[in-house]
């Protein structure tokens, strides 16, 4: 009885309880947590900036109140020029972040890919500052030409072009909904 | 028993990836760069060697109607732990890797040494098992990484190759690993001067046969 | 002739052989190949003279290499290079067509044994293999007559991105931009005729294949003329979906794997992100055949018929 099932199970425990200790304070050493929440780095931002919002002096981690699946984070400029929306869509290969810079006006000032899986030279080409380009200074619901709309698509990528673009319109949506807030 | 050969067998002879074709999830998905390739073989190596001593340490200890659970737990506590230096102190390198640093765990090359070695030799033995089969394991990435990334992004470890070559897209795609995987394997066939003859298929000609047991009660296929 | 001959089977003798298909393959690429010329001018030659040398040359290579016996005689590796070079546009660098022909015939054709031994069609691989690696190039169009006012590579749409309102007449005969080969219906249909009346190939499978399309397009909505008479459909149908070694052997397995073909056709060019799927539907169903072969539906002789004798 105790060499058959009591001792392998407490040998079993005595393991996992044991990793399970060294794990937690490695854990809370290495300051885990606090990487979690963190979203995008300064350095990201200030990386981003010229492609997102050329006129903003320095943009800050904005805490807000909407809560939204697709939304990544909010950040606002300390100079006043306009807001950093962080937006997270399906596109053809997986999830598509998108960093939309919108000024006060509520107008896109331009926008950066944080992340991608598009298929590299063809739905990756929705990054490329000659499809983004289009989107500057538009607001309102846009669409890809395909669907009606004065965005072209890039050519044989219209679910990227299509998924870009629906991010690009939820940023202005969270916009209207926290510009109250900033 | 032979120390250096102890080490030695896992960079070529006993390839974990290119001749006994274990994990090879890992080797396909992350190989888009050579960098990432280091990385991805660096962890594993890590966890391999430190889960091989570990339990090489506890084998009188752990009964064996709980060894394969325990064997887990301490593969996935390594691994974890690898999982927590990487995100603090190398974010790019985190995300490159993604799923696949924690799919470390279920990585049939650790559990398989774990359960083929270290479970039946010393520690010192084991360290040296892992480390032989870790490397072996990353050398295989860095070069099926390398191949990769030259091919189909023009780029060494990050370097451009310069502007005169058009990168090649299709390397760097799912299909491209496979191709790259089997091109290297059958170089390392040459290499190692592989040949089926009769006597050598067959239990005794695994590359696990001194380690399985079961080699003297396989038949051998005439 | 007072003796009775007997010898075993088979008792008859054509002189049908691989030099002589492929010889007839060729005849009926011609055809397309003038109006390639036509509407992409010299370009067009260039490109598939490129493509004939370099896939006979690669072939010479690699036999030669592997120390096995040699196949140019059998023009095998000239119709690939030529249905390679009919899949790209002409104003591919030339760097590229090369490229593309030794994936066609070292990688696809020569390193799973040659000729009848590649599971996919070799200029279908390295044609998609071309198209994931460089997508700006392989979606460079030109316009067709574009080389008479001295401009050679002008991007320009292919109907395919635009096919609802395009103008049918132009599409069946060819003036539009797309690949070298594929642009004239009617010259491919030319061919397809004549391949059909050497015997080389079954027109029930083109048919089906082209048949499926022009179903499920006006099912789904769009414009069936434009859809079988744009693009890579007819070129994919009757050289690529009849090939020998890469489709099913009896006339079911060929019909089902043309339905599949034009089944995915369909799917990708009306929900796809690329505009053509004609390559990758064939490319898929080669992959099937040897699942489509073990659909038993030749009854040996002899078969025991159900709950009757032998």
């Amino acid at each position: 009885m105790y060499k058959e099932i009591i001792k392998p199970t407490l040998v079993l425990i005595i393991i996992s309880v044991l990793v399970g200790t060294l794990l937690a304070v490695t854990y809370n050493v290495a300051g885990i947590a606090d990487l979690a929440t963190a979203g995008l780095s300064q350095a990201d931002l200030e990386e981003l900036k010229p492609s997102v919002m050329p006129a903003a002096s320095s943009l800050k981690n904005a805490k807000v109140s909407v809560e939204d699946g697709s939304l990544l984070g909010v950040y606002a400029d300390e100079g006043g020029s306009g807001t950093a929306i962080h937006i997270v869509t399906k596109g053809y290969g997986g999830d598509l972040k998108i960093l939309v810079g919108v000024d006060t006006n509520g107008a896109v000032t331009g926008a950066a890919v944080t992340e991608s899986a598009e298929t590299p030279n063809l739905g990756s080409k929705v990054g490329e500052p000659a499809f983004i380009e289009q989107f500057v200074g538009k607001s309102g619901a846009l669409a890809v030409d395909k669907d009606g709309g004065e965005i072209a698509a890039v050519a044989g990528a219209t679910i990227s072009s299509r998924a870009f673009t629906d991010g690009i319109n939820k940023a202005l949506e969270i916009y209207e909904q926290v510009k109250g807030e900033l | 028993m032979n120390y250096f050969r102890t080490f030695t067998k896992g960079l070529i002879k006993e390839n974990p990836v290119l001749v006994m074709l274990l994990g090879t999830c890992p080797t396909l998905a992350v190989t888009t760069l050579a960098m990432n390739g280091l990385g991805m073989g660096a962890a594993t190596t890590f966890v391999l060697v430190c889960s091989n001593v570990v339990i090489s340490l506890l084998k009188n200890f752990i009964p064996k109607q709980v060894r394969l659970p325990s064997f887990i737990v301490i593969i996935a506590g390594f691994v974890t732990f690898v999982s927590f230096m990487l995100r603090s102190n190398f974010p790019e390198l985190y995300e490159a890797l993604g799923v696949f640093l924690s799919l470390i765990t279920v990585n049939c090359i650790i559990l398989g040494r774990a359960e083929m070695f270290a479970s039946k030799n010393n520690v010192r033995a084991s360290f040296l098992d892992g480390l032989g089969m870790g490397l072996g394991f990353t050398l295989a990435l860095i070069l099926i990484g390398a191949i990769r990334e030259v091919l189909g992004s023009g780029t060494f470890f990050g370097l451009s190759i310069g502007d005169w070559f058009q990168p090649i897209g299709f390397f760097s795609s799912p299909a491209g690993g496979f191709f790259v995987f089997g091109c290297v394997i059958a170089l390392v066939n040459v290499l190692s001067n592989y040949k089926m003859s009769s006597k050598k298929i067959g239990c005794a000609s695994c590359p696990n046969a001194s380690a399985c047991g079961q080699a003297e009660k396989g038949e051998i296929a005439e | 002739m007072n003796k009775l001959l007997v010898s075993p089977s088979p008792h008859f003798f054509t002189k049908t052989d691989t030099s002589a298909i492929m010889f007839d393959v060729i005849l009926a690429l011609f055809p397309a190949l003038i109006a390639g010329i036509v509407f992409f001018g010299p370009r067009a030659l260039i490109v598939t003279l490129v493509c004939v040398v370099s896939c006979v040359a690669f072939e010479w290579l690699v036999r030669k290499i592997m120390k096995r016996s040699n196949t140019i005689g059998d023009y095998s590796a000239v119709v690939t290079g030529v249905l390679l070079a009919f899949n790209l546009p002409p104003a591919i660098p030339i760097w590229m067509a090369v490229l593309g022909s030794f994936f066609a015939i070292v990688i696809v054709k020569q390193l799973f044994g040659g000729i009848g031994q590649n599971f996919a069609n070799p200029a279908i691989t390295a044609r998609i293999i071309l198209l994931a690696s460089f997508g700006t190039q392989m979606t460079t169009w030109s316009k067709p007559f574009g080389y008479q006012g001295g401009v050679d590579a002008v991007a320009s749409a292919t109907p395919l991105a635009d096919l609802y309102w395009a103008n049918p007449w132009d599409l069946f005969i060819g003036n539009v931009s797309g690949c070298i080969g594929e642009v004239s219906a009617l010259a491919l249909l030319l061919g397809g005729i004549y391949l059909s009346f050497r015997k080389v190939i079954n027109p029930l499978v083109p048919l089906t294949f082209i048949g499926t399309v022009f179903v499920f397009t006006w099912v789904l909505g769009e414009n069936p003329v434009n859809h079988i008479l744009a693009g890579g459909l007819m070129l994919g149908a009757i050289f690529m979906a009849t090939d020998y070694a890469t489709t099913p052997p009896v006339l079911g397995g060929k019909l089902i794997f043309a339905l599949g073909c034009g089944i995915i056709t369909t799917l990708i060019r009306v929900f796809g992100n690329y505009p053509e799927g004609v390559s990758f539907a064939i490319l898929l169903m080669n992959l099937l055949t040897p699942l489509i072969d073990r659909i038993p539906m030749v009854n040996p002789i002899g078969k025991r018929k159900k709950g009757g004798a032998a």
